[in-house]
């Protein structure tokens, strides 16, 4: 059970690429504007998301050096390693922490520092998430799967590519104001359909730029009238590992479990939600995530996001930061991005990227090409 | 040289990439001259292949054709000048890639252009002595040359593998074999260099003219045959001259000789060229049609070989693949292409 | 590629070796330990027929290390006779000529080589049907 956990403190950084910082002091910045936005004191535990700092040669057991560089040991920590679900998984944990009973507050942080690889190495490294034996060893990368993906999707229901633009477009819309974002600019059509290829028919506008980034919250058992933003469901649901199934099936099992489990907890429906941040690392994996938690009828959610459902003033507000795609892809940091940028838009303090009224926000990641998929919902 | 029981060919297949060069492009980068009357092409192994997996898909090809228990092969010999590992056997690749694997001999046989026939002549004794049900013997290159060299005109790849057996259930029984070899370094490669050295003209006559011709002399000595005794003869292939020349000195007509010389086709294939002639000949034989096969190799060497055709023939080659498929399955790049292909941009 | 990685890769990697469950009869590639729909851990070793058709394909511009010398290349999902999927290479074809519904088969090629001194892993692609 995740309900009765409230979120006191969120931190992020930029996302970008930040040549003169490493990766464990893009986390203690993240970590650091949480506690002081928590104004609280020393958390009782620390989790910390991290995908690839091992597999990239930097920082292994990256919590206990976050803890030592934060000055708040002694203290119990873990590492979440759980591909781009590193984020989601981590905050799932720290509720199950909060929930037995064993940890009153805990600071979860996730953080990734992709620049330092050069593009070919962070991709071979992105692909070991994927059956490294069968998929990964034989040059099959997340884009190259989300390339398959996106010509499947267009092969079976007789789309034009072009129509994968208003995902970018939306995307691109929202980062516009974010200043945390790394691309800050509308992206028109004609720039859209001019963009390199980097597997036909996926090119590098339907691909989130991999970035630098942290981003941190700061998690309590629920007070009566303390007014914070809590946590009202989540769910993790791993299934069948494997690229075939998204690419054939044109369905995440998994994204559509996880969500229906969360909104169940919640006890509300998705189109309860004021806002969504679904895992858009590559246009396929967003289309498939605004089917799987049922913003759109299976083929529809290049129609739906064209229809201009997914804007800010839309049905369902959707990566009101930029997601992935605009703000940047952290993929150990994503899930966090996710939650921080939920939490600032239900506080009302999400400034520019401020959707009215917010009251209840639907967060997913997906990990492994979308076999896992862990969600939360917040309100 | 004869074994004790009769040993014949139950199966064969070849394999030619699907790349073309033609020699003209090769003339245009380093001479632009107009020397070259008429087009000849040489095979270009594509950039995920090599001797390894062009003796592969001859094995398989031969596999599917004999089909015999993989298990039941005592010997998987393949020959060559163009080893992926300088040191690892490229025939235990191959001998795992057909299920072959633990039970039998494996090694790379190395004599410039003809150890796929001296591995044939092992093969012939471990069959022909009771060692062995069944023994693979082949030859494969992606052959080398020092881009502008003239080899550099038709150094192609390619290669073929025999699978020998009792006579009893061969397409073609092996009626005798020579093996005719001197010391002469016509042709080499120095351990650890990329391209080999050639005495250009001391290649010829001392070279590949004296021994193939001593070898098929002595086995038609041996034999009591002469040339009108064969329907068909295959002979080494480093161009189109050279067999034509050697052929009609031993009293061939040229068409009994031309139809398998696939130079013009795919280049001189080095250790596959005599083997995939051989293959080429036995796609087109009929029964009671004797063929003789001779290899030529560097160093120096000959082996001659008189196979003479069953009447199973029509019935076991129905399962395999005809060169001819592989000849006419053709892609034509230009000289930067065939640079890209075969290494010669570093990229690393 | 670990050289014991890829060693221990071979059966599956060469000859398309999977296994078929005693006990469920349920087919697996590349082999396993333990069957993930019953649990049984005995089998019989399968080897697939390599024959196959192309469900889904991409030409691929930007590749991940070991793969950039192939590049353009054209990787696919491909449904095996036996109903498997695999995610594969295809060769011996432009990419762009790559199509749905494409008959195909194994062949073994060298998949990638970490340049000039690393093993050579040498596993299966696919290429167009040589006899239809």
């Amino acid at each position: 059970m995740t309900t009765g956990i409230e979120i006191i403190g969120v931190g992020l950084t930029k996302s970008a690429e930040k040549w003169e910082m490493g990766l464990l002091d893009i986390a203690i910045r993240a970590a650091g504007k949480a506690l002081e936005d928590a104004q609280s004191e020393s958390p009782d535990a620390v989790v910390v998301a991290n995908a690839f700092g091992g597999a990239l040669g930097d920082q292994q057991n990256l919590a206990l050096h976050l803890a030592s560089g934060l000055g708040c040991c002694p203290v119990e920590t873990y590492c979440v390693a759980c591909d781009d679900a590193s984020g989601g998984a981590a905050v799932r944990l720290a509720c199950a922490l909060i929930s037995s009973g064993m940890h009153q507050t805990v600071l979860v942080v996730g953080a990734e520092k992709t620049s330092d690889a050069l593009p070919d190495m962070l991709e071979t490294v992105r692909a070991s998430g994927l059956d490294a034996g069968r998929e990964a060893s034989f040059g099959f990368s997340p884009t190259i799967a989300g390339a398959l993906g996106m010509q499947q999707y267009l092969n079976v229901y007789g789309l034009d590519k072009a129509l994968f633009f208003h995902i970018a477009k939306v995307a691109h819309e929202h980062g516009a104001t974010n200043r945390n974002a790394i691309f800050r600019w509308p992206l028109d059509e004609a720039q859209y359909l001019k963009s390199p290829i980097v597997a036909t028919p996926l090119s590098v506008c339907d691909t989130a730029p991999p970035c630098d980034g942290a981003a941190a919250v700061i998690l309590r058992k629920s007070k009566n009238g303390s007014g914070h933003i809590r946590i009202l469901g989540g769910a993790n649901v791993s299934r069948k590992r494997g690229i075939v199934h998204p690419i054939t099936e044109l369905t995440l099992p998994a994204a559509t479990e996880s969500a229906a489990m969360a909104l169940k907890e919640a006890g509300c429906d998705v189109a309860d939600m004021s806002l969504l941040e679904l895992h858009d690392s590559n246009a396929f994996l967003a289309a498939l995530s605004i089917e799987a938690v049922g913003l759109a009828k299976p083929g529809e959610a290049l129609h739906r996001a064209a229809d201009g459902d997914f804007s800010k003033d839309g049905k369902a507000p959707l990566w009101t930061f930029g997601g992935h795609k605009s703000r940047g892809l952290a993929p150990g940091a994503s899930g966090l991005y996710q939650v921080v940028e939920a939490v600032l838009n239900l506080r009302g303090d999400a400034q520019r990227n401020q959707v009215p009224s917010a009251t209840k926000a639907l967060v997913q990641c997906l990990g492994s090409f979308g076999a896992q998929a862990v969600t939360h919902i917040l309100g | 040289m004869k074994p004790n029981w009769a040993v014949g060919i139950v199966g064969y297949g070849g394999y030619i990439p699907r790349y073309r060069i033609d020699a003209s492009e090769v003339n245009r980068v380093w001479k632009d001259s107009n020397m070259l009357a008429g087009r000849s092409f040489k095979a270009v192994p594509g950039p995920d292949e090599d001797t390894a997996t062009i003796a592969i898909q001859a094995a398989r090809n031969a596999m599917q054709m004999a089909q015999i228990p993989p298990g039941e092969l005592r010997a998987i010999w393949f020959g060559t000048e163009s080893k992926p590992y300088a040191v690892k056997p490229t025939s235990t690749i191959v001998a795992d890639a057909i299920g072959a694997l633990p039970h039998a001999n494996a090694a790379d046989w190395e004599f410039a252009c003809k150890p796929g026939t001296e591995a044939m002549h092992a093969a012939i004794a471990m069959v022909g002595s009771g060692m062995a049900p069944y023994a693979m013997c082949g030859g494969a290159d992606t052959a080398q040359a020092r881009p502008g060299d003239i080899l550099e005109y038709n150094t192609g790849a390619g290669g073929a593998s025999f699978i020998l057996g009792a006579a009893g259930e061969s397409l073609a029984i092996l009626e005798a074999s020579t093996s005719y070899v001197t010391n002469t370094p016509d042709f080499f490669r120095r351990e650890g260099q990329p391209y080999p050295s050639h005495g250009q003209r001391f290649t010829g006559k001392p070279a590949y003219f004296h021994h193939i011709h001593a070898a098929v002399s002595e086995l038609m000595n041996e034999t009591g045959t002469s040339a009108d005794d064969f329907k068909y003869a295959v002979f080494h292939q480093p161009n189109y001259q050279f067999p034509v020349k050697v052929a009609a000195s031993l009293g061939f007509p040229k068409e009994k000789v031309v139809p398998f010389i696939l130079t013009s086709q795919i280049g001189n294939t080095y250790s596959g060229a005599a083997l995939l002639g051989l293959a080429k000949a036995l796609d087109q034989a009929e029964a009671g049609d004797r063929i003789l096969l001779a290899s030529y190799g560097s160093g120096a060497g000959s082996d001659a070989f008189s196979f003479t055709v069953t009447d199973r023939i029509e019935k076991i080659r129905r399962r395999g693949i005809p060169i001819d498929v592989y000849l006419k399955r053709t892609r034509l790049i230009d000289y930067a292409m065939y640079a890209r292909y075969r290494g010669k941009l570093r990229l690393n | 590629m670990q050289i014991a990685k890829s060693w221990r890769q071979q059966p599956s990697n060469l000859r398309l070796e999977g296994t078929r469950c005693t006990r469920c009869d349920r087919l697996e590639f590349p082999a396993v330990i333990r069957c993930s729909a019953c649990g049984c851990t005995e089998f019989e070793i399968c080897q697939l027929s390599g024959k196959g058709e192309v469900v889904v394909a991409t030409t691929v511009f930007e590749a991940a290390r070991d793969f950039g010398e192939h590049v353009p290349y054209s990787a696919a999902i491909v449904k095996l006779a036996e109903g498997i999927h695999l995610a594969a290479m295809i060769t011996d074809v432009e990419p762009r000529d790559v199509y749905v519904g494409m008959k195909v088969e194994m062949v073994t090629r060298r998949i990638a080589a970490q340049g000039d001194k690393g093993p050579i892993l040498y596993a299966y692609k696919f290429a167009p049907l040589l006899m239809p």
